[in-house]
Formats: structure tokens, C-alpha cells, sequence
């Protein structure tokens, strides 16, 4: 039984020029105790939609379709009710821990407010709580960090912080929006390392956000990618990796670090992502695409299908035949 | 934190000595040199034989040379006059009479008195003012400038933007006459003119609401921008978003989290508000008659009361300085960032 | 960046001082140009639109009378140089002479005895003035007033180390002549008080007789006996600095007084004494019971006040103003509250005569003919606010000389200059003030002088620098516009300081040896009738054979008052006459 169920979800922004359709038609699902990578560029909707299942979106989106956290269905809750699920059955983790914090309350202040905005106990109890989170996340002498404000912390320590915040009521969806982009290596890793350990222990279904594959393959059980708005490849992390369809696909993993050894540089899709204000018609990728065919530039766009491999589905017009070859080309095991 | 204090501390006497310098060479040489206007020329009288000027110079202890002047009222600032003065400024007088006539910034030319006992007549009259034009300014604009902010784009944002226009582009003393002629001319609401000191607080107040009010609509309007403004910034802030995905209501959100950041530079302005106000809100003492220091400050400049003039520029300046010193101290305290810088 | 703001704080404030300092001068400039003093004059027939004893009532006793001030005076001890306050010290005080309370501009020869039991008698030198007091003459405290209060209220009055602010010892100028005089104002300076030597020249020679010896013979001296702060207090009075009144002879008294805020003035119960004992006050005089005087009330308050019949009247304030003076004047409502006397003040044109093309007679009677004397009133307020004038005198000083020496004479003023042999066109400076309305004075001034073939060029002043600039010789102008109110009614109070060769406020640098000749003999008659005429005459002699000057306009007295406000008096004399006012409601 899926955690969280997003069925044909359309996230609209309302601008000057017009409305922008950031999520276009999304459906996914996750599972309690399974940790749901998104992928994709900048920009194409990854945070639109997290923001979507929190309904942290502002006045000037709407949201439709249907977004049902076990058996609730979040799109037209109430704001009212929508606010007590979250931080207590979901939560979030942002991508800048630097600025994620109230810089003028201490750390122990955020974190109390967290437990006592959902749950009715002493402030000596919710300190202890504030106290046990921060040990979770491996902070070290946390009462003594439950005074600090978060200028005196690290970047990566703010973001055990975050953490540590996010899983202080257990919630039952955690999404995490870009963990580790705003941090150095070495703490990116330290903090990958971190969510690993408490995957297991925390037992919530996870969504992932990150435009990078490599913590994707570090931290994911399912993978979906995004372009422009839309769902283009969905897959097992295992599958994805083993055989990716999709032609942007392609292009990520060729511009992970350390794949493409031989150009001695790193790849970039050509391109830039189109303009969800007014997107082209059929297959958005197409622009960029290498393969593009006259069929991808019209309208209907494909639809995400299964590809016959476990549960995995692309929406491309190509044939299986030369989504394979071309897959395998940019596969982890050829590169290996 | 100490040294923080010090350093603070330390600025502000240096730049109480610069306006010092600077009222000086004004209201001396400057006016002198420029305009070949002299104060002793003046209190000589009609028609004064240059005699009778040289005398008036001297008994208005302008006969020294101008640094000598200066370094004077630099010493009598901080030590208080000199016997040699006092035998000038009151002779016959008793000691407590003469503190009256002669103080730390030094006698009157054109009223019988210390400039001090001047300034402290007028000084609860200016503190009145402002300090209930700044509740009421905070009253109004603090709710209107955090309720457009959170609607922007609403009706109500719009009809704020249009009263901080009005309350900014009306000048004060225009606002401020038509509010005498309708409220306490024509209708008799208020009292037209006055102060009552606070020892009666129901006439203190019937007495410095209308001044207080008009003198609050200007600076509401522009506390209103201001408060939008930064609340704007502070709810679009990343901390303001994790407050919500932490289940954080909107009225927590915008007071504890978003608010508490948009204080910041507010509580900055209004302290220098308030200095600069404290200093003498001139035109709406004159307009309304308070004799505070504005109104003091203008009836000494009328007569070319230098010593006056001089001391309301000073003891503004310290105050000014003193607010300065007050808001950075309650910015430490707000923001940990300052305090630990 | 911390100190940066604190400098621009400090900057800012600065500015602020200056501003207001430039704002105040305009302020302070406009009782400087109006001559500062006060007056006293003769009536000359004036054409007052109210009031004026013609329409006297019989007053009702009892009252009190409220009042506003906009700015405080200087001090409330009685040395007060400036006309305004003399006005209120005439109702507290009583000095050795004074004036009638009947007569709106009393003339010189109108003083009479208060304190002095009769006029001085004068020696045959014409040095030695002898007063006697009146007998049974008591301070409040109920000791007598001797010989000995008059010679020591003249060394309290002249000590220049207590003065009051402004204005040095008040007008020093008017007792220079007494012996000993400027001794005592050296010893007294050197000394800051310590070594009072007395003025040799006031001797009290019994009890009640007191002498007053002068250098030279001055037949406008008992003027100075009779001025506004020249009002007897006791021998014991210490000479110490104070902003209240020592203890007067007169029929009220300061009861309390707040600084800049408030002065109660009620009646003084040894007043009846002092009348009983001869000091003269008539049956309809003296009919308020208090006076209670609100200081910092803004013009335009005490206008909306007066119009709601809150306060009686206003001592300084100036509204109404402009446009509001005619229409105040015609509302049905307001008109017989409004009154516009003739004050005893000209505005003139001071033309430079020491260098050219001014130093040329023909030129200053050729601006004088082109002038157009009307068109500059109305510019300034119309002829409620200011009279069309070309005399040098004031109304009240005119006796019976025309009022008008000169009338607007295009063809007079051209031929005039082709007569000089002067080339045309002629080029001149012309300074002014730059505030409101001297800018469109000058405008008129200057259309008029260009239709007769001057080329001007107007240079406006700020006020604090003006009268600075007129009066400096190596000054660039041709004709500056000044004004002059007389101290006392004697025309050597405009002679004296104002065209006699090498005075102070003689801007012009008029110099005329016949002239000087001609003040100075006339100046040695003793006051009345004679003396006068003979300067009214001067006057038209001068302003038609010298023309140091061209006149422009007389100023009035503009009044507003409360309905059940009786009796209300102004004139160029006493000012205000308190005396005569009375309360219809006489609450």
C-alpha cells in the first residue's frame, strides 16, 4: 500500500504573463519505509511539486488533481487541517540550510516550537525530545546546542538541524528538497550518510529531490525524472541506471562526475529548458533532443508507458530498439 | 558586548564634538564672515554707536577670539561655567540665581536665563509630542503596514498605499492647520493651541492629541511602507517557509517569525525617528503652539540667540547620538547576529 | 558606516538649525525694519476706520482681559527696548512723565506729569533740568518715593551689565548727553558692577527734588524722561539680572508670570494712594480688573480665536494677514471688530548720494516724480495695511504740512533728467528684501523708474544681511528700500539717526552742511508747537529741495479684536491704550 499517491497532479502559477504550468500531469507513488528519488534539472518542477504535497505553495498557484497521503486526500483540505499534518505526519527538509533557520531564535526555541506546534507536552518534555533529535543526527552535546543560534553552526550541522527538526514528530512522509546542494563535499557526504542511517530507522516513505543522479544512487529504491513539468522516465534505481530510455536521461548520467572520463569534461546537455509559460507542443525535450523526430514536435505528447521492465515506464516515441542501444550507451555498466 | 558599548560610546562624543565644532563656526565666523551679521550689533540696539556695540560684545563674552570662544564652551560644557563668567553674566546675583541665568551651555542672549533651564522647560513638552505620536504612529502603522504585506495586491494593500501617499505628500503644517481649523476651530474638538503638563494627564492628552495625531499620520504613513516592505522580504524568507512546513499558523508565522525579522530595521528608523523628533518636531510645535525645543529652537534663531541655538543643536545631537546608541543595544538584543558579530 | 550616520544625523541637524535661523531672521528682521521702537505722537487728523475716542463708551469696570502672544519680549523687568512691551509697562508702571491716555499719538508737547508734580524746570544754560516729585508718592510696600528711587532708577536702568537681552541699556543713546553717564557705563563694564561710582550728573537735591545735568543743551531731553522703561522703582532695587518687575508706581502689578507661557497681571492695591496723592487717572480709565496673557500662540490660532471671541485680543500676532486683511474687513460678521490706524512708521527708498548718478538732486526728485506710490501699497496689502507717502515724517510729526510732497509726474520726472544732463538710459542698482512682497515692490519700483529711462537692476536680500549691506559704504547699489518707525513724536528721532552727516542708519551717506546746520538749531527749542512746525516744514523742505530719500508708504496698525472688547484704542503713542479698554460682559 503506496504512502503517498500523487495522481495527475498540475501545479499552476498565476503570473503577469500569464499562467505557468510548473507541474504538468504527474502521478507517483511511494512507499512507506521506500525512499522516491526526483530528478531534473532546475527548474522543471521537482519543487513545484514537493511544495505542491505540503501545500507550502503560495496564493497564486493552484493545485489540481489528487495528492492522498495514506487514505487523505490532500488537494482541497482545508488550510486549517492541512497545517496540522504538516511537520507531524510530513515534514521537509530544504536545499539552503544557511537560510532555512529563524536566524534570531536560538536552535533549542525552533526545535520546541516544532514538537509543541503538534503535540501537547511540558516544554521540559519538548526540550528533552529537541535534546534526543539533536542526538539522533549526530550533533554533538546538543543541550548545549539547543542555545546556540544558527549563525554559530556550520552549514552541515544546520542541516542535521533541519533534520533533526523534520523527524522530531515522526512523520510518515519526509521530503527532502536538495539536502545536500548547498553544502561542500565532504558534508554532502557526511549528511548522505546521515539520511542512509535514518532511512531505516525512521520507517517514513521519502521523496528525494536532487538534480543529482549520484545521490540518487546513493539513497534511492525508485527513481522518477522530470522534465519541464512532466514525468519522463520512471524506473528502480538499479533499472534506471542499468538501462536508462530516456533520452534526457541519457544526458544526466553522461554529466555525472567521473562517467565520461574519456572527454575529460564534464557533459552538458545542449540546451536550456523550455519555457513552461508557453512550452512546445509534443514532447518537451524534443528542442534538445538528439534523436528528436517530426513525431515528437507534435502534439499528442508520449504518454509514460511501461517498458516491459519491472515496473518501469518513459514517455519517448522512440523505439525500444534504440532506446536500448542508445541506454546502454550511457548505462552504468557500459561506463564502469 | 562591553567593548561594543565603549566603541558606541566613544563615536558619539566624537561626533558630539564635530556638531559642536560645527554649530560654532556657523553661528560664529560663518555668520559673521558671510553675512557680516553680528549678535552684539544686534543687541546693541537700535542705532548703537560702535561703542556701545564693543560693550554689548563684551558683556556677550564675544570680544575673544573665536577658538578661545570655542575651547570655552567645549570647557563650560563639561565643567560647567567659570567664576569669571558668572561675575559677567549675573553680577549681584545670588549662586542659585545665577545657576538659573548661567548653565553648562551657556546664558541666553535674548531671555533671561541659563540655556539649560531653557532647554529643560521644553524638553517634557517635545517628549510629550513624540512619545505619543510614536504609540500612536506604531498603533496604526505596525497592523496596516503587516495586513498589506500579507494581502499584497488586496483592496486593503491598495487603500494603504494610497494613505502612506497622502500622509507623505501632505506637509506637515498644511495638515496640521487644516486639522486646527476643522478640528479645533470649526468643531472645537480640541483645544487650538497649548500645553498642559502631565501632572493633569486628561489635559495633557486632550491638549497634545491633536498635534501628536497630525505629527503621526506622516511618519505612520511612512512606518506603514517600511513595515510592508520588510515583511514582504521577511515572508518570502526561506526560515518563514520552514516555520509553515512546520505546521507554524499564519498569526504565529507572521508575529514570531517574520515580524521579529522585520522589527530589525524598523526599530533602527524609529530610534532615529524619535532622536531626530526628540530634537524638536518644529514645524507642529510652532504650528500648535507647544513650547517645546522645536519652538524654542525657532524663537532663539529669530533673535540670533546664539547660545540657544546652539545648545538645542547640541543637546539634539546628544540625543541623536544617545538614540543611536539605544537602537544598536536593542538590536544586539533583538538580533544575535549584531550581538556576536 | 555606523559613523557615517551619525554624521549625516548631525548634518542633518545642522541644517535643520540653519534652516530655521534663515526661516527666524525673516521673522526677526521684519520688527528691525519696522524700526523696532515704538512711538508717540501727535494725531494728525487720521483717518481711523474704528474705534478712536471719537466713539468712546462709558466703560464697565470689572473683567478680565484675555490676551495672546506669539513670541515672549524680551524681559519683563521693564527695561524693554522694544515698543511692543512698553504698551503693557504703561498699564503696570509710572515714570517721572508720560503721556495722556486720552490722546491716540500724543505729541511731544502733550507729556505730562505722572510721578513729577509738574513739567522740569530748565536752567538759563539749558543744561540743567530740575524735576520735583509729587508728595505722598508710596511703592507697594508703602515707603515713600524720594529723590533718591529717581537717581538710582536711572543708574539701574543704565547699569549695562543687568540689561535686558535685547537692546543693550534701552537706548543708552537717549541719556549719553547726562554727565557722568558714560563713566558710569565704563566703571560699571570694567568693574562687572562692583565699582558703582553713580552718574554725576543726576543729583537728588532734597528729598523730593531731583537734577539732571547734560553737557550741552538738548530741548528734546524730557522725551527721555517719559519713555517706555524710563519708570521709577526703589533705591533698594539690587542691580542683578531678572525677567521679573521690581516693584512699580501703578495701578497693576505681574501677579504671576511662567516664562514664555503665561503673565497674570492684576491691580496693585497701593494704587489709589498715588492717585489720592495727585497721579493722574481719569474716571474711565483702568477698568479691567486683570489681564491674562497666553505667550506661543500662533497667529493663525490666535486669529481662529479671536474670530470665536476666546480671547479678547492679540498682542503681537499679525493676523489678520494679506488677503485676509480686506476680507475681515468687509465680513459683516468681523467689521466692527476691525480697526486700521496709521502707525508712525514710513517705508523709504535710500538712495546712495555720495556716489553717482545719485549724488545728483535732480535724479532723486526725478524718482520721486515717477514713482507710483500707489501701485506699491497695493502690492504690499492695499490701503488698509499701508498709506501712499512721499514726506519724510511720519503723520503725527506733519503739523499742518501736506501729506503729499510728491505726486506721481511722469513728464516732471523725464524732463527732470534731461535737465541733469544726465544720459540716458541710466543705470542703477536697486536692493531690496527677497521675501514676500518686497520682490513685487521692487517689480513696481522698477516698471516705474524704467518708464522714465532708468535701467534697474533689483538685488534681493535676505533679511539677516540687509540692513548689514545698506549701511556698509563700499555697498553696490543706488537705492536700497528701508524703513524707519520713530521712538517718541519729535522729528529729531528720524533727523538724528537718519540723515545727519556720519550716522549709523544714514545709509545714503547723505550729508548736507545746511541741512545739519538747520536740525541742530532746531532741535534746541524746547517742545510744543514751534518746534514742531518748524520740522514739519523742514520736512517738506527737504523731501522737495534735497530729496535724500524717496518715501514710500506710511504703515498702519491692522486690529482684530473680541466683540465684547470696548473702547479698543492702538495708536503710534502708547500703543496699545489698556488703560481705556473695557469688558462689555465685564467678566
Amino acid at each position: 500500500m503506496a504512502l503517498l499517491t500523487v495522481e495527475n497532479l498540475r501545479t499552476t502559477f498565476r503570473t503577469d504573463d500569464g499562467p505557468v504550468g510548473a507541474v504538468d500531469g504527474v502521478s507517483l507513488s511511494v512507499d512507506a519505509g521506500k525512499v522516491l528519488g526526483i530528478v531534473g534539472e532546475s527548474g522543471c518542477g521537482k519543487s513545484a511539486m514537493s511544495l505542491s504535497i505540503m501545500g507550502l505553495l503560495p496564493k497564486t498557484a493552484t493545485v489540481e488533481g489528487s495528492i492522498r497521503l495514506g487514505e487523505r486526500e490532500l488537494v482541497g483540505l482545508p488550510a486549517g487541517e492541512l497545517r496540522t499534518l504538516r511537520g507531524d505526519d510530513m515534514a521537509m527538509i530544504f536545499q539552503d540550510p544557511m537560510t532555512s533557520l529563524n536566524p534570531v531564535m536560538t536552535i533549542g526555541w525552533q526545535l520546541i516550537e516544532a514538537v509543541r506546534l503538534h503535540q501537547k507536552v511540558s516544554k521540559a518534555e519538548a526540550r528533552q525530545r529537541a535534546i534526543e533529535g539533536l542526538a539522533a543526527v549526530g550533533i554533538p552535546s546538543p543541550e548545549d546546542r539547543l542555545r546556540s543560534y544558527p549563525m554559530e553552526l556550520s552549514g552541515g550541522m544546520r542541516q542535521r538541524v533541519m533534520i533533526a527538526m523534520a523527524l522530531l514528530n515522526r512523520p510518515r512522509l519526509l521530503i527532502a528538497d536538495e539536502p545536500t546542494t548547498a553544502l561542500d563535499v565532504t558534508t554532502q557526504a557526511q549528511i548522505l550518510e546521515l539520511m542512509r542511517d535514518l532511512r531505516s530507522e525512521v520507517d517514513a516513505a521519502i521523496v528525494l529531490i536532487t538534480h543529482d543522479l549520484g545521490v540518487v544512487a546513493e539513497l534511492c529504491d525508485e527513481v522518477a525524472v522530470m522534465y519541464a513539468g512532466r514525468i519522463v522516465e520512471r524506473a528502480t534505481v538499479d533499472e534506471l541506471f542499468a538501462h536508462p530510455q530516456h533520452p534526457y536521461t541519457w544526458g544526466l548520467l553522461a554529466s555525472l562526475p567521473g562517467r565520461n572520463l574519456a572527454s575529460e569534461r564534464l557533459h552538458q546537455i545542449p540546451g536550456t529548458p523550455p519555457s513552461l509559460l508557453r512550452p512546445p507542443a509534443g514532447c518537451r525535450f524534443a528542442p534538445r533532443c538528439p534523436f528528436a523526430m517530426d513525431v515528437c514536435r507534435a502534439d499528442p505528447a508520449p504518454a509514460l508507458t511501461a517498458t516491459g521492465r519491472g515496473t518501469a515506464a518513459v514517455a519517448c516515441h522512440l523505439t525500444q530498439d534504440v532506446r536500448d542501444r542508445e541506454g546502454a550507451r550511457h548505462s552504468g555498466e557500459e561506463q564502469a | 558586548m562591553i567593548r561594543f558599548l565603549v566603541r558606541r560610546i566613544l563615536g558619539g562624543i566624537f561626533v558630539v564634538l564635530v556638531v559642536t565644532l560645527a554649530v560654532f563656526v556657523l553661528f560664529g565666523p560663518v555668520l559673521r564672515w558671510h553675512s557680516n551679521i553680528s549678535p552684539a550689533r544686534l543687541y546693541a540696539g537700535k542705532n548703537p554707536t560702535p561703542a556701545q556695540i564693543e560693550r554689548v560684545s563684551a558683556l556677550l563674552g564675544l570680544d575673544k577670539p573665536y577658538y578661545v570662544q570655542y575651547a570655552y564652551t567645549l570647557q563650560r560644557l563639561v565643567l560647567g561655567p567659570t567664576q569669571e563668567e558668572r561675575d559677567r553674566v549675573c553680577p549681584g546675583s545670588t549662586a542659585a540665581e545665577c545657576d538659573q541665568l548661567l548653565g553648562r551651555f551657556g546664558s541666553s542672549f535674548a531671555k533671561q536665563r541659563s540655556v539649560d533651564s531653557l532647554i529643560w522647560e521644553a524638553f517634557p513638552v517635545t517628549l510629550s509630542l513624540t512619545l505619543i505620536a510614536a504609540v500612536l504612529w506604531l498603533l496604526i502603522s505596525i497592523p496596516i503596514g503587516i495586513i498589506a504585506a500579507i494581502r499584497p495586491r488586496s483592496i486593503f494593500d491598495r487603500v494603504s498605499i494610497v494613505f502612506v501617499l497622502i500622509g507623505q505628500s501632505l506637509p506637515v503644517y498644511y495638515f496640521g492647520l487644516l486639522a486646527l481649523y476643522f478640528l479645533a476651530y470649526k468643531y472645537q474638538l480640541f483645544p487650538l493651541s497649548g500645553y498642559e503638563p502631565l501632572s493633569d494627564p486628561g489635559q495633557w492628552l486632550y491638549h497634545l492629541l491633536l498635534p501628536a495625531s497630525v505629527l503621526a499620520l506622516q511618519f505612520a504613513a511612512i512606518y506603514v511602507r517600511i513595515t510592508r516592505s520588510q515583511m514582504l522580504d521577511t515572508l518570502s524568507e526561506d526560515y518563514v517557509r520552514t516555520a509553515r512546513a512546520k505546521g507554524a499558523g499564519e498569526t504565529r508565522i507572521i508575529i514570531r517569525h517574520a515580524f521579529r525579522n522585520a522589527m530589525l530595521p524598523i526599530v533602527t528608523m524609529f530610534g532615529l525617528d524619535l532622536g531626530l523628533l526628540l530634537g524638536g518636531a518644529i514645524l507642529i510645535e510652532v504650528t500648535f503652539g507647544l513650547q517645546g525645543l522645536g519652538w524654542l529652537a525657532v524663537e532663539a534663531a529669530k533673535r540670533l540667540d546664539v547660545p540657544t541655538t546652539a545648545g538645542i543643536v547640541l543637546f539634539s545631537a546628544i540625543l541623536i547620538v544617545a538614540a543611536n546608541i539605544v537602537v544598536d543595544l536593542i538590536n544586539a538584543s533583538l538580533d544575535p547576529r549584531i550581538r556576536l558579530e | 558606516m555606523k559613523h557615517l550616520r551619525y554624521l549625516l544625523m548631525a548634518a542633518a541637524l545642522v541644517a535643520i538649525a540653519i534652516v530655521a535661523a534663515a526661516c527666524g531672521s525673516s521673522g526677526s528682521s521684519s520688527s528691525t525694519s519696522s524700526g523696532g521702537g515704538g512711538s508717540d505722537t501727535a494725531a494728525a487728523g487720521g483717518d481711523y476706520l474704528n474705534g478712536g475716542f471719537a466713539a468712546a463708551e462709558t466703560p464697565v469696570k470689572g473683567g478680565t482681559l484675555k490676551m495672546a502672544m506669539n513670541s515672549n519680549i524680551d524681559c519683563w523687568n521693564g527695561l524693554s527696548y522694544y515698543g511692543i512691551s512698553w504698551s503693557v509697562f504703561y498699564f503696570m508702571a509710572r515714570g517721572l512723565y508720560g503721556y495722556p491716555n486720552t490722546v491716540v499719538a500724543p505729541a511731544t508737547d502733550e507729556m505730562q506729569p505722572e510721578l513729577a508734580a509738574d513739567m522740569p524746570s530748565v536752567s538759563s544754560d539749558g543744561k540743567t533740568y530740575t524735576v520735583k516729585l509729587r508728595e505722598g508718592l508710596t511703592f507697594p510696600d508703602g515707603s515713600p518715593v524720594t529723590a533718591k528711587d529717581v537717581k538710582a532708577t536711572y543708574e539701574y536702568m543704565l547699569d549695562p551689565n543687568i540689561q535686558c537681552a535685547t537692546g543693550g541699556p534701552p537706548a543708552s543713546g537717549y541719556y549719553s548727553g547726562i554727565v557722568g553717564e558714560s563713566e558710569y557705563s565704563d566703571a560699571m563694564t570694567k568693574s562687572k558692577g562692583k565699582n558703582n561710582i553713580g552718574i554725576s550728573g543726576i543729583k537728588a537735591v532734597d528729598d523730593l527734588t531731583t537734577s539732571f545735568t547734560l553737557v550741552k543743551p538738548d530741548g528734546s531731553f524730557p522725551r527721555a524722561l517719559a519713555m517706555g522703561w524710563a519708570f521709577i522703582v526703589p533705591a533698594s532695587t539690587p542691580h542683578k539680572k531678572s525677567d521679573t518687575p521690581p516693584p512699580f508706581v501703578g495701578p497693576y502689578k505681574i501677579s504671576d508670570y511662567q516664562l514664555d507661557k503665561s503673565v497674570t497681571i492684576e491691580r496693585e492695591p497701593s494704587w489709589d494712594k498715588n492717585v489720592a496723592a495727585g497721579v493722574p487717572q481719569a474716571d474711565n480709565e483702568n477698568n479691567v480688573d486683570a489681564i491674562d496673557l497666553q505667550i506661543g500662540v500662533p497667529d493663525e490660532t490666535q486669529y481662529a480665536q479671536l474670530k470665536n471671541n476666546e480671547i479678547d485680543m492679540t498682542f503681537d500676532g499679525s493676523a489678520p494677514t494679506g488677503s485676509e486683511v480686506p476680507a475681515t474687513a468687509n465680513d459683516p460678521a468681523y467689521k466692527s471688530r476691525f480697526y486700521s490706524t496709521p502707525d508712525a512708521a514710513v517705508d523709504y527708498a535710500v538712495f546712495k548720494t555720495d556716489v553717482a548718478p545719485f549724488d545728483n538732486v535732480m535724479l532723486r526728485q526725478a524718482v520721486n516724480y515717477a514713482l507710483d506710490r500707489d501701485a506699491i501699497v497695493k502690492v504690499i496689502g492695499g490701503k488698509l495695511s499701508r498709506s501712499p507717502w512721499s514726506q519724510i515724517l511720519s503723520e503725527n510729526l506733519l503739523a499742518d504740512q501736506p501729506t503729499d510732497v510728491y505726486s506721481m509726474d511722469v513728464e516732471k520726472a523725464k524732463q527732470l533728467i534731461k535737465d541733469s544732463g544726465v544720459p540716458t538710459p541710466i543705470n542703477i542698482t536697486l536692493a531690496n528684501f527677497s521675501d514676500a512682497p518686497s520682490p513685487q515692490v521692487s517689480a513696481a519700483m522698477k516698471e516705474a523708474l524704467e518708464a522714465v529711462g532708468f535701467k534697474v537692476t533689483v538685488k534681493a536680500l535676505s533679511a539677516d544681511v540687509y540692513y548689514g549691506f545698506l549701511a556698509d559704504p563700499k555697498s553696490d547699489y543706488n537705492i536700497g528700500v528701508a524703513a524707519w518707525g520713530e521712538d517718541y513724536a519729535d522729528a529729531i528721532t528720524y533727523y538724528g539717526p537718519l540723515l545727519l552727516c556720519g550716522q549709523g542708519s544714514n545709509y545714503g551717506q547723505f550729508c548736507d552742511k545746511g541741512f545739519d546746520a538747520k536740525v541742530d538749531e532746531i532741535n534746541q527749542l524746547p517742545p510744543g508747537a514751534d518746534r514742531t512746525a518748524q520740522f514739519a516744514q523742514l520736512s517738506t523742505d527737504t523731501a522737495t529741495n534735497l530729496a535724500p530719500w524717496a518715501t514710500l508708504d506710511l504703515r498702519r496698525k491692522i486690529s482684530f479684536v473680541s466683540e465684547r472688547l470696548g473702547n479698543y484704542v492702538w495708536g503710534p503713542g502708547k500703543q496699545f491704550y489698556f488703560a481705556s479698554y473695557f469688558l462689555k460682559d465685564g467678566k
